[in-house]
């Protein structure tokens, strides 16, 4: 009688385990569909969609050639593209992330006049599109003579970095029990130095997570680089994908395909390497 | 954590700091727009004496990679070499009909010189941004031009660009699905050629149009074979005329009367189509006919769209250009001196050299007379080419005034309720939801439904005229600019 | 907490500076500036000599009939769009965060793609992929004996494929958040309901959703603010159209920018967006408290 319960229950969870795996892998192909599809079109010789069957979703080895990606790689300045861009992410995320890790644990720890206000302001003007902003940014930048400059599009991208990097320690921080600080403070630290030397590195996950996710900022915007480089030296590599791929008339889709695994795959390694992060790093971010 | 179970009060609290930082953010707001409206930018350009010293202008000029990108680097590099004194910036990933143009204009920002087209260019001379050209060219110069290219680059009678091609649709066909190779000479037999080619098997559609997918700019060449057109001559849309709806009726007739055309195809279907041999026409420019030769090979040809033997006229579809504008030094800031190695630069890329390049290199129909004579002249003449050639000479201008604008999205609103409500609505309703369509996005985008008098036009500030009358006077007698 | 003197408060703010200067010159510069556009006529026929012209530009807009279309289609978009991503986020966290699931890290690894590649750049390949004729959507429905279907040709399907392709752009994101949510629940918690002989459903009802109640709403909320001004989706993937029955405020007031160059009524549209959306979210604020989360 007993054993016949637990066989029963034996048989619930596999049932469950097997509907939840059929789910999952029902889900994994959902998601790594396009991808999938578009890594076999960069490979494949073909100019358009249209040529695209079912049949060639297994790939013949005999069809597939590296041409797409040769010719981005060898006539275009594919390397100033992907320097340019590796410039503007590496020190919007640096400045972005350093200025909202002191604005981040102020927020959450200190008594700062109109917090609340503050909070509630980055949280409405988070409300605004991007691209109502890109025509006034112009010409701010403009007047300040940083149109077609390092220096203006690290600056915009850093801000845009700080803000919701500061948001996401600000929420991770105010989840870290006081006691941490509070016995550094009896070992003699400052408020400031027990801030910095105590809950900075209990909050390493955060700030790795905001890392990641202020980098990807500037190495996937198109808008503002489009608006304010016209420099080609100063291309990035979403500008020089949209000069590739772009025909005069009609899109060729073999070296889009190509570009797009080409920019994509470092963001995904990123985002592999890091993975840990991104769930500890959440695990609070947006709540209490 | 947050306790579920907050007293009232605190929630009370929260809302309330809501809306006063709500407030707070609407008045700051509200200060900052008042303080931006007072101090509105005001620059007035410099005009610095013209010295036979280094010029620099900025181009936004070789468009997308490929031929014609090809043929702008090369003459290019032989501008360089004429006039080593003057250094030209090049952005090549800015196309034409770029948003980047009117945002730089704006901040005086915009380069010296822009490619664009020719309906673009009349968008942005009417809001002010180029200069008229005309006092700087004498009449010699401009008749260089044929007529058709060069009154495409005017508006209320100014010139405002000069056009480097001219180009438009024809009809591509495959001379292996057409009697004897020979492209229909009316539009009846290209219905019966393309019904043949219909009844080759299912999937066959010789006369493959998605019109569902067009905005109307393949779709317009039938309107003059009917007898009408888009905007009268005051401008007023009139697409809901009985010969607007009379060609519409007939297109859509390859549908559902002669079956030789289906619903639903994008224009990438009707590509594959035709390069597959599944259809025998297809309304297309000269920019995918590298794409056409490479899937069929000596069986492509090139002919003007067939005569209408109903009306005894001839399709027209709208032949546009691209050429090379000046920026106004309001929208740029440039110096006389700027100004002067523009109108060099522009003058030496539209030049004949520069369109027998771009010809050899993008396929690109020349806009000079001279270059069409020699293309003439020197052995291009086979089909594909006098195809292209017996085109030209039926077409009607692109419209460059405002009101165009509001033709594009009307016209694939009521398209595709045409195509996908066939049997609920009539094809003269559909003209006049079009109709209505374009008047009311006139309205609500706050263009006029009636010529734009010049007063209107381009407002010149006084301080850019003044710039303007001091450049031309000295500088075109010191450096004899002889066009 | 300790109350700190005045001096302190300074001191903190200068902590915080970097965050004050960003709000106020590349929040409410441009913010501004573009609702200072909206009271004036700049556009193609006033381009440098532009004025204030008052409300005459958010009247046009009112009386061209267009505004009522725009809101429809936004509301179907934000709407149709959460109502899909943040039930199935939660559904395939919960199914991740079963004690003992096999092959975790996998399944958690291969969803990222969605989320970890740039959306500009998959857009078009989703655009590729729904073609009516030769997309390869329609190629494998045929194989399972579907006709195809017209995703981008019809006002309908095209609404519907601009949320399916949102569906899969933003699901690993709220997979991750409820994940995470969910594993911040102590474990106790769990054991506690199964020795009370909770099924599983008894533990979503009984322990998840009271303890989740206000962060879910948080997510919910600011899923739906940050897909009702989602620009790239509907500009890249059908281009507003077939028509305009795609269309939403802040695609228009692109339009309305540089297709007509009329910038003072496309900023008109895109504060009338903002200001929807302030009036959802004080709104939404009022019933679910949802800001409370911020304390």
């Amino acid at each position: 009688m007993k054993n016949d319960k637990g066989k029963y229950y034996r048989r619930i969870r596999m049932a469950k385990r097997i509907v939840s795996h059929l789910f999952l892998i029902l889900i994994v192909i959902f998601s790594i569909f396009p991808i999938y599809y578009v890594l076999l079109m960069s490979l494949s010789p073909l100019s358009n969609l249209s040529q695209m069957s079912v049949e060639k979703l297994i790939p013949n080895l005999t069809y597939l050639t590296t041409g797409n990606y040769a010719a981005i790689l060898y006539h275009y300045p594919f390397l100033t593209w992907l320097k340019n861009t590796l410039i503007f992410s590496a020190s919007a995320t640096f400045f972005g992330v350093l200025l909202a890790i002191s604005s981040g644990l102020a927020l959450s720890r200190m008594n700062i006049p109109l917090r609340k206000v503050i909070l509630y302001m980055m949280l409405i003007l988070s409300l605004f599109p991007f691209v109502i902003m890109v025509i006034p940014f112009y010409f701010m930048f403009s007047e300040l003579g940083l149109v077609n400059s390092y220096t203006g599009l690290i600056i915009a991208y850093s801000a845009g970095a700080v803000i919701f990097a500061s948001w996401l320690i600000k929420n991770y921080v105010e989840m870290i029990p006081k006691d941490f600080e509070e016995a550094a403070q009896i070992d003699g630290y400052t408020k400031t130095g027990a801030l910095f030397r105590v809950v900075l590195p209990i909050a390493k996950p955060v700030v790795i997570f905001a890392l990641v996710l202020s980098f990807m900022g500037p190495y996937t915007d198109y808008a503002l680089a489009g608006q304010l480089l016209t420099n080609p030296n100063m291309y990035t590599m979403a500008i020089g994908m949209y000069y590739v791929s772009q025909g005069t008339v009609s899109m060729n889709y073999g070296t889009y395909s190509a570009f797009a695994v080409l920019m994509g795959i470092p963001i995904f390694l990123l985002f592999f390497a890091f993975q840990r992060y991104l769930v500890s790093g959440f695990s609070i971010a947006m709540y209490k | 954590m947050t306790s579920t179970n907050q007293p009232a009060e605190s929630k009370k609290k929260t809302s309330r700091t809501a809306i006063y930082a709500v407030i707070i953010v609407v008045v700051i707001i509200i200060i900052a727009a008042v303080a931006i409206s007072m101090n509105q930018p005001h620059k007035t350009t410099t005009i610095t004496p013209l010295q036979s010293q280094k010029v620099t202008i900025t181009v936004w000029g070789s468009g997308s990679a490929g031929g014609e990108a090809q043929a702008f680097n090369e003459s290019l590099a032989s501008f360089e070499a004429q006039y080593p004194n003057i250094t030209v910036k090049d952005s090549p990933a800015i196309n034409v009909a770029s948003t980047t143009f009117p945002t730089a204009a704006h901040a005086h920002n915009a380069p010296d010189v822009y490619r664009d087209t020719s309906d673009n260019g009349g968008a942005l001379y009417a809001s002010g941004l180029l200069l008229n050209l005309t006092p700087y060219l004498n009449s010699s110069y401009i008749n260089s031009f044929t007529k058709g290219t060069i009154t495409d680059w005017k508006l209320n009678g100014a010139l405002y660009g000069i056009p480097v091609n001219t180009n438009g649709i024809a009809l591509y066909y495959n001379k292996a699905l057409v009697p004897n190779g020979i492209p229909p000479s009316n539009v009846w037999q290209m219905i019966q050629d393309a019904k043949n080619v219909t009844a080759m098997g299912s999937g066959y559609y010789g006369l493959a149009y998605g019109i569902g997918n067009d905005y109307g700019y393949r779709f317009a060449a039938w309107f003059p074979a009917f007898g009408g057109s888009i905007f009268n001559s005051t401008h007023y849309p009139v697409v809901n005329s009985t010969q607007d709806i009379a060609a519409m009726s007939f297109v859509w007739n390859w549908t559902v009367k002669y079956h030789v055309d289906t619903v639903g195809l994008t224009f990438a279907d009707e590509q594959s189509l035709f390069e597959s041999g599944k259809s025998a026409f297809m309304f297309d420019g000269p920019w995918d006919q590298s794409t056409y030769e490479k899937a069929l090979g000596s069986n492509l040809g090139v002919t003007a769209i067939p005569f209408n033997n109903a009306t005894g006229l001839w399709p027209e579809p709208l032949w546009g250009s691209v050429g090379y504008v000046i920026s106004a030094p309001i929208a740029s800031g440039a110096n006389s001196s700027q100004i002067w190695a523009s109108l060099k630069f522009v003058e030496f890329m539209t030049d004949n050299n520069s369109q027998v390049q771009l010809f050899k290199l993008a396929g690109d129909l020349p806009s000079l007379i001279a270059t069409g004579n020699y293309i003439e002249k020197n052995n291009f003449n086979d089909t594909v080419i006098s195809g292209w050639i017996a085109q030209e000479a039926h077409t009607q201008l692109f419209p460059n005034f405002p009101q165009m604008a509001a033709y594009w999205t009307p016209f694939h609103t009521a398209a595709t309720n045409l195509e996908q409500n066939s049997s609920k609505v009539t094809v003269a309703s559909i003209m006049n939801q079009m109709e209505q369509l374009i008047i009311q996005t006139l309205n609500s985008e706050g263009i006029p439904l009636s010529v734009i008098p010049m007063s209107v036009i381009s407002i010149q500030p006084s301080d850019y005229s003044t710039i303007l009358l001091q450049i031309s006077v000295p500088e075109i007698a010191s450096n004899t600019i002889k066009f | 907490m300790v109350k700190k003197i005045g001096s302190w408060n300074l001191r903190s703010l200068l902590f915080i500076l970097p965050v004050i200067v960003v709000l106020i010159f590349l929040d409410f510069y441009p913010i501004a500036y573009s609702i200072y556009m909206s009271f004036t006529n700049f556009g193609e026929f006033h381009f440098f000599n532009y004025s204030f012209i008052g409300l005459e530009n958010y009247i046009r807009i009112i009386r061209s009939g267009f505004l009522w279309q725009l809101l429809w289609q936004n509301a179907i978009y934000a709407f149709g769009s959460v109502a899909l991503f943040a039930p199935l986020g939660f559904i395939i966290a919960l199914v991740m965060n079963q004690r003992g699931l096999r092959g975790k890290t996998f399944y958690r690894t291969a969803i990222l793609f969605p989320w970890a590649y740039p959306a500009f750049i998959t857009i078009l390949i989703w655009q590729g992929m729904l073609d009516y004729r030769f997309g390869i959507i329609n190629e494998l429905l045929e194989k399972i004996g579907i006709k195809p279907i017209y995703w981008l040709g019809t006002p309908g399907t095209a609404m519907l494929s601009i949320i399916l392709v949102n569906l899969w752009l933003s699901f690993p994101y709220y997979s991750y958040v409820f994940t995470s949510a969910m594993q911040s629940i102590p474990t106790e918690l769990y054991e506690a309901a199964e020795m009370d002989g909770y099924g599983p459903l008894g533990r979503l009802k009984n322990i998840i959703m009271p303890m989740l109640s206000r962060q879910i709403a948080f997510v919910v909320i600011f899923g739906f603010i940050f897909t009702w001004n989602n620009f790239y989706i509907p500009f890249l993937l059908t281009g507003g159209g077939p028509g305009t029955s795609t269309q939403i405020l802040i695609t228009y007031s692109y339009s309305s920018a540089f297709s007509y160059l009329q910038f003072g009524i496309g900023a008109a549209y895109s504060v009338i967006s903002i200001l929807v959306l302030l009036v959802v979210v004080i709104i939404a604020n009022h019933y679910s408290k949802m800001m409370t989360v911020l304390y």
